[in-house]
């Protein structure tokens, strides 16, 4: 939040050096107003988002957030429980999201019956999200 | 791009938009993926992954000005169209609105002040400031009175061109990069080797092998492609296995047969230990051994890489040497009958049965292995031995060389063998595998660069952390630093590197997008161009070289590091810098600057630019910035300038194809000859050089021709103890590393929402007994201390990374939690790179 403010400030800033001319300016880390050699603020209690319906993707090709936590979510050699529910054969949950046709197909392009194993490991492109503000806002648009 | 290529992702987006309709899109979502389908002026090209060293391809959408979109690159070998988490966000990374626009210099009443606030200035008044100190430290101190602190991020011409000014134009060898930090131990254990750096296998080799083991490597999260090619055929292939060696556990482990947590340190026993077993059931292939390989042995004690006034320093004997002597194989199989699995398991605490089965697997002249390691292996104070012996075990075995059979040094950085270790920006090296200290490697270096001879220096420059423990000693008074946060990822940062550089009597000059904690610690902040909005090529681990088109203009007056280093070569006259006596022996030169000897000097400016000249194959034209700026096509004209090393040298083997080949293709792996790449060094049938360099080698033979008789090194090593270990007082392990969803230091996956939300801080990862003997729980708020700097955060027993008792883990992403303040400086005293993987810390409640 504190870094939010600054950036904030640091624009109204640059707008009135702008018209005045004057270009001090004041420039933030990551750390914000903490020194490098101070130490930061305690981290928060995070909790992992739960939104119904799933969390807005930015463009086609990007995989989607999870909208739920996975702190009981196993992948390991004999278990993926993530395809439990949203695996094609075994969805316990009605609404759970169906991986699209891309994930039914070896690395060569030939399809198959099954989710690939080349993309078993699902948290190698999804991953949940916490509560908590961008560190700095990002100007992308899509 | 090809029209047909847009049809195909066209075709897949909207089948994926279908699959996952009315079951997760919304309404809006689907409105807009179906306005941008029939988007038809997004511009697709391709371009390699801004992250680690996989060199994942990706093809990025561009719409007025700006990336709009990015994806995975169906027409790659690397990843055939899959991109990791981070992968999947590059089209994010290049807009944080915290970009740095202008340079910004540090001011009271209008002057430079070392005390005084960021003041916004132009660049020519940054590159004014610039060179009066660096002129001065250069009068003062001669060529190591300056450094500069490179990447294995840089693109091959930035690192060209920065080895050229460095090391041709002020005679300095005070340049390195960051990649010293985590590839140096296993560019020195290639040397020792084999005589010629980086791997003799690639990725072609997670296809063909039976079985795999990780030394000191978490593919699952830090190369998560390779991983996902591993896992495949592990999943799919009948009797493969997976082996995982670390001193935690963490994802890679959720694959394996066989998980091993051992001692840091142990490793050094284990890898002897299978040579025992290989030897002790005879299984080594001896004619491979006969025909291929010379057994050595490497000098002893030789200390940690600390300052010399250490006292571990003092007491080595043979402090930093790694001079090799002949051995007989007897006395080889004398030297590692030490390590039994009695022995080796009771000090590495891996159940023997388990130790038993990887040494079976290595001894089975049946199964194909290939052998995966990162920075557990490299970033030890044992790495360049550590890397050897497992190298060892492959020979005794004869397994190198050949589909599957892959010893395998994974790298990190996206250019760290392209740009670091082929370019040769190392305190020690220059282009294609020569070194400063050789008569005839600098020769060939003036002969190519058009110097007087001995312009070079032969004396080795400051490696990455003796630059810091030379700032902070005043030997080394203007620093420059580019492409890297070395503040948040450099160690021991309290009593080694920030008094360095907030010294008085030092310059230190920081390059980069955005305000890192080394921007924030510098004296001016130069504003830096990155990856799309330059035109580029990286060279990954599998010594594929990728070329890239620039995509989008910088922000404000942003510049490339190229465009910096050339620029700031024109503030130096070769009287300057060379003095008067070398400029006599090349008149011609007199009074010219350095940008008029190195750059403009009728070769690398033979290749004319105007606007069009770079177009893809469907005719869409691409900006050069650089070029354009300069009047000439610079990144053609150095590539072109550096490959002549790679045949003009005396070390062969190293051949890419000419510069426009690059940018149709989706990289080729070097040596590349008549178009042709190289999946396999050093076997007849594979390599084109074997049978030019011998032509009696027969096919499917062997000859290791980076050494004179054609036969790599096995080289013993044995174990030593680390250079700290828990005490009474700080009893614990501190292991640090990365996750997944962050790259390194996090200067752009912090800045991407999606990224951050994902794993928002560094947590510290530690065994739930050892939490709850301190009182603490899930969740707790603590202080990490050791003797060198503190951290708050809190705990995480449940989380991805599990370590055993008396160890925790905590990675080193977050800027606002600066791991590496508890480090300490000790590097492998032959490779200089820095041990992050062990050190003490103790943790209190906070």
């Amino acid at each position: 939040m504190k870094i939010l403010l600054n950036i904030l400030l640091l624009s109204l800033v640059t707008l009135i050096l702008q018209t005045t001319s004057v270009l001090a300016e004041p420039v933030y880390s990551l750390r914000g107003i903490v020194d490098v050699n101070e130490t930061s603020e305690m981290v928060p209690n995070r909790r992992s988002m739960a939104v119904d319906g799933g969390i807005e993707v930015n463009y086609e090709d990007q995989p989607p957030m999870i909208p739920h936590g996975i702190d009981k979510t196993r992948i390991t050699l004999n278990e993926n429980s993530c395809l439990s529910c949203h695996g094609k054969a075994y969805s316990k949950i009605e609404n759970a999201v169906r991986p699209p046709k891309s994930h039914y197909r070896t690395r060569d392009g030939r399809k198959l019956n099954q989710i690939s194993t080349g993309r078993y490991f699902c948290t190698q492109c999804h991953a949940p999200q916490a509560y908590t503000k961008p560190l700095v806002e990002n100007s992308f648009t899509n | 791009m090809k029209l047909s290529r847009r049809d195909f992702i066209k075709s897949q987006a909207i089948a994926a938009a279908a699959t996952t309709a009315g079951l997760s899109l919304s309404t809006t979502q689907l409105a807009r993926a179906k306005d941008s389908d029939d988007d038809e002026d997004i511009r697709w090209d391709k371009i390699p992954c801004r992250f680690c060293g996989t060199g994942c391809s990706v093809l990025a959408g561009t719409r007025g000005g700006r990336i709009v979109a990015t994806q995975g690159d169906p027409d790659s070998d690397v990843n055939k169209g899959l991109n990791c988490i981070k992968g999947y966000f590059l089209s994010k990374i290049m807009y944080g609105e915290d970009r740095l626009t202008t340079p910004l210099l540090r001011k009271t009443d209008g002057k430079y002040d070392k005390e005084g606030e960021f003041e916004q200035i132009s660049w020519d008044e940054a590159f004014d400031i610039m060179a009066e100190k660096w002129k001065a430290a250069l009068k003062e101190k001669g060529p190591s009175g300056v450094g500069l602190f490179g990447s294995g991020q840089w693109t091959i011409w930035d690192g060209y061109a920065a080895s050229k000014f460095m090391k041709a134009g002020l005679r300095s060898n005070n340049l390195d990069p960051n990649a010293r930090h985590c590839m140096a131990s296993a560019v020195g254990a290639f040397m020792r080797g084999f005589g010629i750096d980086e791997p003799m296998g690639s990725y072609d080799d997670l296809e063909h092998a039976d079985a795999f083991v990780l030394w000191g490597s978490n593919m699952a999260e830090m190369h998560p492609i390779l991983w996902s090619r591993l896992v495949d055929t592990r999943l799919t292939r009948e009797g493969s296995e997976v082996h995982v060696l670390s001193t935690y556990t963490h994802r890679s482990f959720e694959l394996a047969d066989n998980g091993m947590i051992f001692e840091p340190q142990t490793d050094l026993m284990i890898a002897n230990y299978i040579a025992n077993y290989i030897i002790q059931n005879k299984a080594y292939d001896k004619k491979f051994l006969k025909d291929h390989v010379n057994i050595k042995k490497t000098v002893t004690d030789i200390g940690y890489g600390l300052r010399p006034d250490h006292p571990l320093e003092v007491k080595a004997k043979n402090s930093g040497k790694g001079k090799l002597s002949n051995m007989s194989f007897d006395d080889y199989a004398k030297a590692v009958s030490k390590y039994t699995l009695e022995y080796t398991s009771e000090h590495s605490k891996v159940p023997a049965d388990k130790l038993e089965r990887l040494a079976k697997l290595y001894a089975d002249p049946n199964k194909k292995i290939m052998s995966l390691w990162t920075m557990g292996m490299n970033q030890h104070t044992r790495g360049v031995w550590m890397n050897g012996l497992v190298y060892n075990i492959h020979l005794l075995m004869g397994k190198i060389s050949e589909p599957g059979n892959s010893p395998f040094s994974l790298t990190g950085q996206p250019s760290a063998c392209g740009t670091a270790r082929e370019v040769g920006t190392f305190a020690h090296r220059l282009p294609a595998d020569l070194v400063v200290k050789k008569p005839k490697h600098r020769a060939v270096a003036e002969k190519i660069w058009k110097l007087p001879a001995d312009t070079i220096n032969p004396k080795v420059g400051y490696h990455a952390v003796l630059m810091q423990r030379m700032l902070k000693d005043e030997k080394m008074n203007c620093y420059w630093q580019q492409c890297n946060n070395n503040m948040q990822a450099g160690p021991n940062v309290n009593e080694e590197m920030l008094p360095g550089w907030r010294n008085p009597k030092n310059f230190i000059t920081v390059s980069d997008p955005y305000p890192t904690i080394s921007a924030v610690s510098a004296d001016l902040i130069l504003p830096t161009a990155m990856w799309a909005e330059k035109e580029g090529a990286f060279g990954n681990a599998e010594r594929r070289t990728q070329f890239w088109r620039q995509q989008v203009s910088a922000p404000g007056e942003s510049q490339s590091d190229l465009w910096q280093i050339m620029e700031f070569s024109k503030r130096f006259t070769v009287e300057e810098a060379w003095g008067a006596e070398l400029v006599a022996k090349m008149p011609e030169y007199k009074g010219k600057t350095l940008y008029q000897v190195l750059f403009k000097n009728g070769q690398v400016d033979k290749f004319s630019y105007k606007d069009g000249t770079v177009k893809d194959q469907d005719g869409n034209i691409y900006q050069n910035d650089e070029a354009k700026h300069f009047g000439f096509y610079a990144q053609k004209g150095l590539f072109e300038e550096y490959r002549r090393f790679q045949t003009e040298g005396p070390k062969p083997g190293h051949d890419q194809a000419p510069f426009d080949t690059y940018h149709k293709v989706r990289g080729l792996r070097w040596p590349v000859v008549n178009g042709k790449e190289t999946l396999w060094r050093y076997r007849e049938g594979y390599d084109p050089f074997v049978k030019k360099l011998n032509p009696k080698v027969k096919k499917g033979d062997v000859y290791f021709y980076g050494k004179p008789d054609g036969k790599a090194n096995l080289i013993f090593a044995p174990y030593e103890p680390p250079h700290e270990s828990p005490n009474e007082e700080y009893d614990l392990w501190l292991c640090t590393g990365r996750v997944l969803e962050h790259w390194h230091t996090g200067t752009m996956t912090n800045r991407v929402p999606e990224l951050h939300k994902a794993v928002p801080d560094a947590l510290v990862y530690m065994n739930p007994s050892d939490a709850r003997k301190r009182g603490l729980r899930n969740g707790a708020k603590v202080k990490l201390i050791s003797p060198r700097g503190e951290i708050t955060t809190r705990v995480n027993v449940r989380g991805r990374n599990k370590p055993p008792k008396g160890l925790v883990f905590v990675p080193f992403f977050d800027a606002r939690r600066i791991i590496n303040k508890l480090l300490i400086d000790a590097t492998d005293p032959l490779s200089k790179e820095t041990d992050y993987k062990k050190c003490v810390v103790k943790i209190v409640k906070a």
